[in-house]
């Protein structure tokens, strides 16, 4: 069970850090009843920066007779070398191989990790799918974001947990302790809330998402691992609220994690505390999908600064809504680092922020920036988003003239010291199921290279332009809305070599349109199509609590390029707030 | 009353930093931890341990840490040394538990703002070198005669353009000595390890192998860096 021998392959593999385990706050624990593999279909800096990893390592590692050990998919290099040497994919802590676990938990963040997930099963020793599977093989859970369209994965799975797992996965463990009898556990299993046993659903049934109704007293660690090598973000994340009040149409976030629910500041003074001391860590992120609209921000953020200044912590927010107020809170920051400013005015005209109810003016982002100008700060990166339902070729033009205004008024600030350095960052917008535009078709290959070309024309040369490779973009919008027809076709591509296929360098084109065609269909059948608001639409049996007709009724207002109030100024009635009579904010 | 206390209570508050030196192994899986992510390590284990040390002035300040030569990736070593300046005393107790387990603290010392800096303390760093072989007599003796009768020896490396360039490691190495198992040939090594001239006790061995026309890559190496010579 205990592989020892690979001392020899770690020498020969790049960046071995990565298999080794042992970092400062990772779990030791002896004889537990219950082995749980957490598994991230990507690699090591990637999986280790991902906070609900984080808590849930935490939380099921806190339960007596639970061991939770962390698997990430290997790079290639070291994948070759395993099965070269009839080694099984193993886990960090006890190098335990991933078939003797009693659950496999992946985290499914992001559509195209569906061909990791097979290649880490595989390495594995688990048969791919869920029917192939007998009672000494682990269980196989998914769970994450796109667990609210799980249909063109649910194969291989045996649960699918659909919404936030704090609870659901509690109850699913506590539940094995009782009956480890593979059929009869998934059988009582799809009771839980939030549980979907593809195997055992009945036509007609629905699935409710599962939800936190209290963030003060939801589990949250105290304690996580240190990694030594650098993950992607390589910070302790605080998170400060969960959902988001705003409602942008694209933003299926925005949704799916109704109602905004936020912890009380003493509650998160409490947290930081704790990760601080038990880390070491130099550098908090307050992290929530808006987190300038938690309400208690400014007295968080003074506290942990004031009781942390001659550690040198610095204090980080992910991202800020334009509003001019927010540069205050910046610059409090910046007293301990330099830092960019990263906002998301996501459309560069008026109607087309309207279409996308982004709730903000051409003004507001001025003034955010003038206000930003004249505090010194030089470093701004803006994201905006193509491709978007009703959009012209003057829509992609005003981003342009967005950027000149913002470069004009930089150059009118009389006191500058630098060149400003500035960022755009455009991406293709990607229909997501759940939001009101999970109706809408992605524009075509075409559309998005034209589109791209205007971008380049339309933003000036000295400003730095990023934007994504389109093909990513069409195979993300597939697998979004994709239907039960995509298994075939994933496991068709992971058959002829497809992996890691949200990066670019080991995106195959010719193997996915290949892996399509094999099965019959093409990408633009599912990219391209558009729904009628009267369809059933694959994910109908997924209850997120957001009505449908709420949807229809923003993707109509959408077109008439109408607006919808926010949670805190108004209930626009999307269904939430029929969960414990209303919602309640602290504002 | 400890010795930052001490200094507080006459009346210096502030900035009275006192310099420490600390002496610690690196062993186990930590050999697969590099020199910068070893850095960064440090740092947040002298947080946790509440130790608050001296930063750098100026617009982007930086912990004023000084360590000891780079070890090389998948070497583990018996003395490495860490130099920093701290405005409160270090609880060793404290220290050790917030450490991973690969690090051992050998000791602690307060020195003077004086003290000779490590950069000049260290010249050399003894090492042993065990390589994992079918006929490790034969090869000890093979991998002796080459390097007690070679006049010089080379490795290439390739320079900041990306240039290859040979470098003659001979003058490199103060003495070397051959020994064998059943299993292994250990070569007992004292090397230069000035940060200008730091040799790298595998590339030492590479440059035997490439010598006797063996292929380096397909043995199993382990490293130990036992002591450090003025």
């Amino acid at each position: 069970m205990v592989n020892n021998n690979i001392e020899h392959i770690l020498k020969t593999t790049a960046k071995p850090a990565r298999y080794i385990g042992g970092e400062l706050n990772s779990v030791i624990k002896t004889d537990c009843k219950i082995n749980f593999a957490f598994a991230f279909p990507d690699t090591y800096e990637v999986g280790m920066s991902h906070l609900g990893m984080k808590i849930l390592y935490g939380l099921l590692n806190s339960m007596e007779d639970v061991y939770c050990q962390r698997v990430f998919a290997p790079e290639t290099d070291m994948a070759a070398q395993l099965k070269r040497n009839k080694i099984k994919l193993f886990s960090l802590e006890q190098r335990r191989d991933l078939n003797k676990f009693d659950f496999v938990g992946f985290s499914l963040q992001y559509e195209l990790c569906m061909t990791t997930v097979l290649y880490m099963l595989d390495l594995g020793g688990i048969p791919l799918k869920s029917s192939e599977r007998s009672e000494s093989d682990p269980i196989i859970i998914a769970g994450g974001p796109c667990c609210v369209n799980p249909e063109p994965f649910k194969d291989f799975f045996d649960i699918i947990v659909v919404g936030e797992a704090e609870e659901t996965l509690t109850q699913l463990i506590e539940l094995y302790k009782q009956h480890p009898d593979r059929k009869e556990y998934l059988n009582r299993a799809k009771k839980i809330q939030g549980v979907y046993i593809p195997k055992y659903y009945n036509q007609g049934e629905t699935v409710q998402r599962a939800l936190i109704k209290n963030m003060d007293t939801v589990y949250f660690p105290d304690k996580v691992i240190v990694p030594f090598i650098e993950p992607v973000h390589d910070r302790l994340m605080l998170e400060i609220m969960r959902g988001c009040p705003r409602g942008c149409r694209f933003c299926q976030a925005g949704f799916i994690y109704r109602p905004v629910r936020a912890k009380k500041v003493n509650t998160l003074i409490k947290q930081a505390e704790a990760l601080i001391d038990s880390t070491g860590y130099e550098e908090i992120s307050l992290t929530s999908l808006s987190a300038t609209d938690y309400f208690g921000l400014k007295s968080l953020i003074d506290d942990i600064i004031q009781k942390y200044s001659s550690q040198r912590i610095a204090v980080s927010l992910p991202s800020l809504r334009i509003d001019k107020s927010n540069i205050d809170i910046m610059k409090q920051l910046r007293k301990h680092r330099p830092g960019a400013l990263t906002f998301a005015p996501e459309a560069g005209s008026q109607r087309m922020r309207d279409i996308i109810n982004k709730n903000v003016t051409e003004k507001d982002i001025l003034d955010t920036l003038a206000k930003a100008f004249s505090e010194g700060f030089t470093k701004i990166k803006l994201y905006f988003m193509f491709g978007l339902p009703y959009e012209t070729d003057e829509d992609i033009w005003a981003i342009g003239i967005l950027v000149k205004k913002i470069l004009d008024l930089y150059n009118s600030n009389e006191n500058k010291i630098k060149a400003l350095n500035l960022t755009v960052s455009a991406s293709c917008f990607v229909p997501k199921p759940h939001t009101p535009f999970q109706f809408f078709a992605q524009c075509t290959q075409e559309e998005i290279i034209h589109k791209t070309q205007l971008l380049q024309k339309a933003i000036p040369r000295r400003v730095k332009l990023n934007y994504n490779d389109s093909t990513l973009s069409a195979l993300e919008a597939a697998f979004a809305r994709g239907d039960h027809r995509l298994n075939d076709v994933i496991l068709a591509a992971y058959k002829k070599g497809c992996i890691f296929d949200a990066w670019p360098e080991h995106y195959d084109d010719e193997k996915w349109k290949s892996a399509f065609s094999d099965c019959g269909l093409t990408i633009e059948d599912f990219a391209l199509k558009n729904f009628d608001y009267e369809d059933t639409l694959p994910w109908d049996f997924i209850d997120i609590h957001v009505d449908k007709n709420f949807f229809i009724k923003e993707a109509k207002k959408s077109a008439e390029q109408k607006t919808t109030k926010n949670c805190y100024e108004s209930c626009s009635g999307c269904g939430i707030q029929r969960l414990n009579g209303g919602c309640v904010f602290e504002i | 009353m400890s010795h930052a206390a001490a200094a507080a209570y006459n009346g210096l508050m502030e900035d009275v930093y006192l310099k420490y030196r600390i002496c610690y192994q690196k062993t186990g899986n930590l050999k697969y931890i590099s020199h910068l992510d070893m850095q960064r390590m440090f740092q947040r284990a002298l947080r946790r341990a509440g130790i608050e040390i001296e930063y750098s002035k100026g617009f982007n300040p930086h912990p004023k840490l000084t360590y000891s030569p780079p070890l090389p990736l998948f070497a583990e070593s018996l003395e490495e040394y860490i130099d920093l300046s701290s405005n409160n005393d270090i609880n060793t107790d404290k220290l050790k538990k917030s450490l991973p387990e690969g690090i051992a603290i050998n000791s602690i010392e307060e020195i003077s703002e004086s003290s000779v800096p490590l950069s000049s303390l260290i010249s050399f760093a003894e090492y042993n070198i065990s390589i994992c072989a079918e006929k490790p007599f034969e090869l000890s003796n093979k991998l002796k005669n080459i390097y007690e009768n070679a006049k010089e020896l080379k490795i290439t490396k390739f320079n900041k353009k990306k240039i290859k360039t040979e470098k003659n490691i001979l003058p490199l190495i103060r003495n070397a000595y051959f020994s064998a198992d059943e299993k292994n040939v250990f070569i007992r090594c004292i090397l230069s390890a000035k940060n200008e001239t730091l040799l790298n006790p595998f590339l030492f061995a590479q440059s035997l192998f490439q010598k006797a026309e063996l292929n380096f890559q397909t043995y199993d190496v382990n490293v130990l860096k036992i002591k450090t010579h003025p």
